[in-house]
C-alpha cells in the first residue's frame, strides 16, 4: 500500500524544536482522534465525546489545540523530548544540525491468517525535517515571525488535506478494532501511530531503539 | 451544480438538513468561544456526555445559539447556508472607536458536490472532522491572539451572526482568505472560510466629520510583528468649546486655591442661596478639594450612581454596551471573568446586566414628593430673599461686567 506522506521543511531555533513539532502532530492527531468507542455488539458501536485544550507555546507565539488526554500529551512530548536533544546535541558547524521526525499512521495486517503476528502498514506519514540556526543577533525577531507564519500556513495545509478524505481505515469491527485504532488510552481514540526520526548519525533510528539503547547502555555500566 | 436527487429518499435529506443545521450551530459556538479570551485548559469544561453533538465538546451558549437562530431559520436552513451563515469578529476600544477584525463563513457551494457520499454515518463523522479543522483555524488568526490580551487591554470582542452577502469591505483593503477545510456532499461542498484583515490601520467611523479625533493606540500588539493600529491625528483648529454649566468646573492649573475658595465664599456671602439647593455643593467645595480636582467624567459617574435613576440604566462606561439602534452585537467578555469559577459570576453579572429594566414607581415618586415639598415651603421665603437683594444682585452683575471689560482691555 503506497501511504500519503506530508513533509514540512522549517527552519527553526533549539529552543523551539520542541514546541513546532508538537503542534503539528498534535494538530493532526487531534483530527485522526475519535472518542473511545463502545462497541454494543460485533458491529454497533457507538462513540464517545472528544474534549480538546489549548496549548500556549513558550518560545513562539503559537497557540494550537490538541486533544485532552493526559497519556497522549505525556507520550508525545516524551518522544519529541529524546529526539529534540539529540538533534540539538549535533555540532552546527560547518552546516548546520538537521534532523526528521515523523508521525506514522499504520494498520496492522496478519502476516498469515492463521498466525496471531501482524506487520504493520502505513497509510499516512508526516515529516518534519527541523534545521537548526544559530540564535542570536538582529535576525531573532524575523525569523522568529517566520516560524510562526511557516506553522499557520502549514495548520491550514493540514486541515485540507485531512479533509479530503482521501483514504482513511475503514471503521473496524470489535475483533479488530486493534488492527485500527489505539485502543489503550482511556480518553481517546486515535488511530494507530508510531513517532520516528532520523538524524544524520543514527540513520532510521526509533524513538523505542533509542530507549532501548539507551537501559542496554546503562546496564552496562 | 448538485443534482436534484441527491439523496435517495426524503428521510436522508432531512437527516442531511438536520445535521448541517448542528453543525451550523457548533460552528458559531466554536468562533464565539474562541475569541471570549478565554483558555480552555484541561479541567475547565463541564464533563461531556456521550449525546455531544459531532462527538465534540463545544460549548452550547443559549445567547450565541439564539443568535445564529435568528440569522438562521429553521424552516430555510439550507437555502440560508447556501447565501452564506456569516460570523462577523469586531473589536472596540473604551473610546469607542471599532473595527471589524473578521469574517467567518459558513456556506454549501454547489459545485464541490459529491453524490457518492451517501452514507449519512459518514456524513455526520466528516462533519466533526470538519469541526476539529474549524477549532484549529481558530486559534491562528490575528483576532484569537487580539481576544486573548482583552482581559488586560481597554478594548472588547464583539461577534454578529448574520446571513446573506459577507460584507467584506468592511474588512478593508487587506484582506486574507483561510479555507478552514471542505466537505463535499451530494448537496455541494459544506465548509468554513474566514476572511481577516491584515491591515490594522484604522480610521474609526464617527458619523460626524468634525469628530476626527482619533487616538493613537498601542495596545494592539498582535504578535512579535508589533502590529500597531495606527490612527490618525488631525491637527484641525479646535473649535471654542461651550461651557456646560452642568458639569462642575475644574481649576485650572497653578490656581491658587484658598484664594478661589475665597472668592467663592464671598460670593455666596453677598448672594443668597435657597439652602435646599446649593448648599451641599458648597459643602463640597469647601470641605472636600480633592473631590474639585478629579476629572469632569468622574464626577459625572458620582452623580449618576447617586441618582436613583441609576438603578435602572447600566453604567456609561460599561464595555460593550450599546444603544438599542445600533447593530445587535453581543458582548464576549467580562473584564473580572478570568477563570471559571470566576465565570460563573460573571453569568451572573451579565443576567443582571440584561436584565429588563425596572420601572421607577414607588421610591421615585416618593422622592419627587419630597422634593416638591422642600420646594413649596422655602420657595417664598426664597423669593423674598431675592426680592430684598435685588439691588445687591445689580451691583454684582455691574461689577462684573465692569471687570471683564478691564480684562478685555
Amino acid at each position: 500500500m503506497n501511504a500519503r506522506d506530508f513533509n514540512f521543511e522549517i527552519a527553526m531555533d533549539g529552543s523551539q524544536v520542541d514546541e513546532v513539532v508538537a503542534s503539528i502532530f498534535h494538530t493532526v492527531l487531534f483530527h485522526r482522534s475519535s472518542g473511545k468507542f463502545t462497541y454494543n455488539n460485533e458491529e454497533s458501536y457507538s462513540i464517545r465525546t472528544v474534549n480538546y485544550v489549548d496549548v500556549d507555546c513558550d518560545f513562539i507565539d503559537f497557540t494550537y489545540v490538541c486533544c485532552a488526554s493526559e497519556t497522549l500529551v505525556r507520550k508525545l512530548k516524551r518522544e519529541i523530548s529524546i529526539f529534540s536533544k539529540l538533534l540539538r546535541a549535533i555540532d552546527g558547524r560547518p552546516s548546520p544540525a538537521k534532523g526528521e521526525i515523523s508521525l506514522e499512521f499504520f494498520q496492522k495486517h496478519r502476516t498469515r491468517w492463521f498466525l496471531p503476528t501482524y506487520v504493520p502498514v502505513p497509510w499516512e506519514i508526516w515529516r518534519v525535517s527541523c534545521e537548526l540556526t544559530e540564535s542570536g543577533g538582529d535576525q531573532d525577531m524575523h525569523k522568529h515571525e517566520s516560524v510562526v507564519e511557516m506553522l499557520q500556513d502549514q495548520i491550514v495545509f493540514i486541515t485540507e488535506i485531512i479533509n479530503r478524505h482521501e483514504y482513511v481505515p475503514k471503521m473496524p469491527n470489535r475483533s479488530d478494532a486493534d488492527l485500527i485504532f489505539d485502543t489503550s488510552y482511556p480518553d481517546i481514540q486515535p488511530y494507530l501511530f508510531a513517532i520516528k526520526y532520523k538524524l544524520p548519525e543514527t540513520e532510521s533510528n526509533t524513538v523505542s531503539n533509542t530507549v532501548r539503547k539507551l537501559i542496554r547502555d546503562t546496564l552496562a555500566l | 451544480m448538485a443534482p436534484d436527487a441527491a439523496f435517495s429518499n426524503i428521510s436522508d435529506k432531512n437527516e442531511f438538513t438536520k445535521f448541517t443545521k448542528f453543525l451550523a450551530y457548533k460552528g458559531v459556538q466554536v468562533i464565539v468561544e474562541s475569541r471570549k479570551g478565554i483558555k480552555i485548559e484541561p479541567n475547565t469544561k463541564q464533563h461531556s456526555s456521550d449525546t455531544d453533538w459531532f462527538n465534540l465538546q463545544i460549548p452550547d451558549s443559549p445567547e450565541v445559539n439564539q443568535a445564529t437562530k435568528n440569522a438562521l431559520p429553521s424552516d430555510r436552513i439550507l437555502e440560508t447556508i447556501r447565501s452564506q451563515l456569516n460570523v462577523e469578529i469586531s473589536v472596540q476600544t473604551e473610546d469607542g472607536d471599532e473595527m471589524v477584525l473578521e469574517l467567518w463563513t459558513l456556506g454549501l457551494d454547489e459545485t464541490q458536490f459529491d453524490s457518492s457520499l451517501k452514507a449519512m454515518n459518514t456524513i455526520y463523522f466528516r462533519m466533526g472532522i470538519l469541526l476539529k479543522s474549524l477549532i484549529t483555524i481558530t486559534r491562528i488568526t490575528p483576532a484569537y491572539h487580539l481576544s486573548r490580551k482583552q482581559r488586560t487591554e481597554s478594548f472588547t470582542i464583539f461577534y454578529r451572526v448574520y446571513s446573506g452577502e459577507p460584507k467584506f469591505k468592511a474588512l478593508g483593503d487587506s484582506v486574507k482568505k483561510v479555507q478552514a477545510g471542505m466537505l463535499k456532499t451530494p448537496l455541494g461542498g459544506l465548509g468554513f472560510s474566514v476572511s481577516y484583515r491584515t491591515n490594522f490601520s484604522i480610521s474609526p467611523n464617527r458619523s460626524e466629520k468634525n469628530k476626527t479625533l482619533l487616538l493613537k493606540s498601542d495596545h494592539f500588539e498582535l504578535s512579535p510583528k508589533h502590529v500597531i493600529f495606527e490612527t490618525k491625528k488631525k491637527k484641525e483648529p479646535r473649535s471654542p468649546q461651550l461651557v456646560d454649566l452642568n458639569k462642575p468646573l475644574r481649576l485650572a492649573a497653578f490656581v491658587d486655591e484658598f484664594l478661589v475658595e475665597q472668592v467663592i465664599r464671598e460670593f455666596f456671602e453677598k448672594i443668597p442661596i435657597p439652602k435646599c439647593r446649593v448648599q451641599p455643593k458648597l459643602k463640597l467645595l469647601v470641605d472636600d478639594k480633592t473631590t474639585l480636582c478629579k476629572s469632569t467624567q468622574e464626577l459625572d459617574m458620582s452623580t449618576i450612581s447617586k441618582s436613583p435613576t441609576s438603578l435602572e440604566m447600566p453604567p456609561k462606561k460599561f464595555p460593550g454596551f450599546r444603544s438599542e439602534n445600533e447593530p445587535p452585537l453581543k458582548l464576549l467578555c467580562f473584564p473580572f471573568a478570568d477563570n471559571h469559577p470566576i465565570r460563573e459570576l460573571a453569568e451572573f453579572y451579565k443576567d443582571f446586566f440584561n436584565a429588563p429594566h425596572l420601572k421607577l414607581s414607588d421610591y421615585d415618586s416618593a422622592f419627587k414628593e419630597e422634593k416638591v415639598e422642600m420646594t413649596t415651603e422655602d420657595f417664598s421665603e426664597d423669593l423674598a430673599k431675592h426680592e430684598n437683594s435685588m439691588i445687591e444682585f445689580d451691583q454684582l452683575v455691574d461689577d462684573m461686567c465692569r471687570s471683564a471689560e478691564w480684562s478685555g482691555n
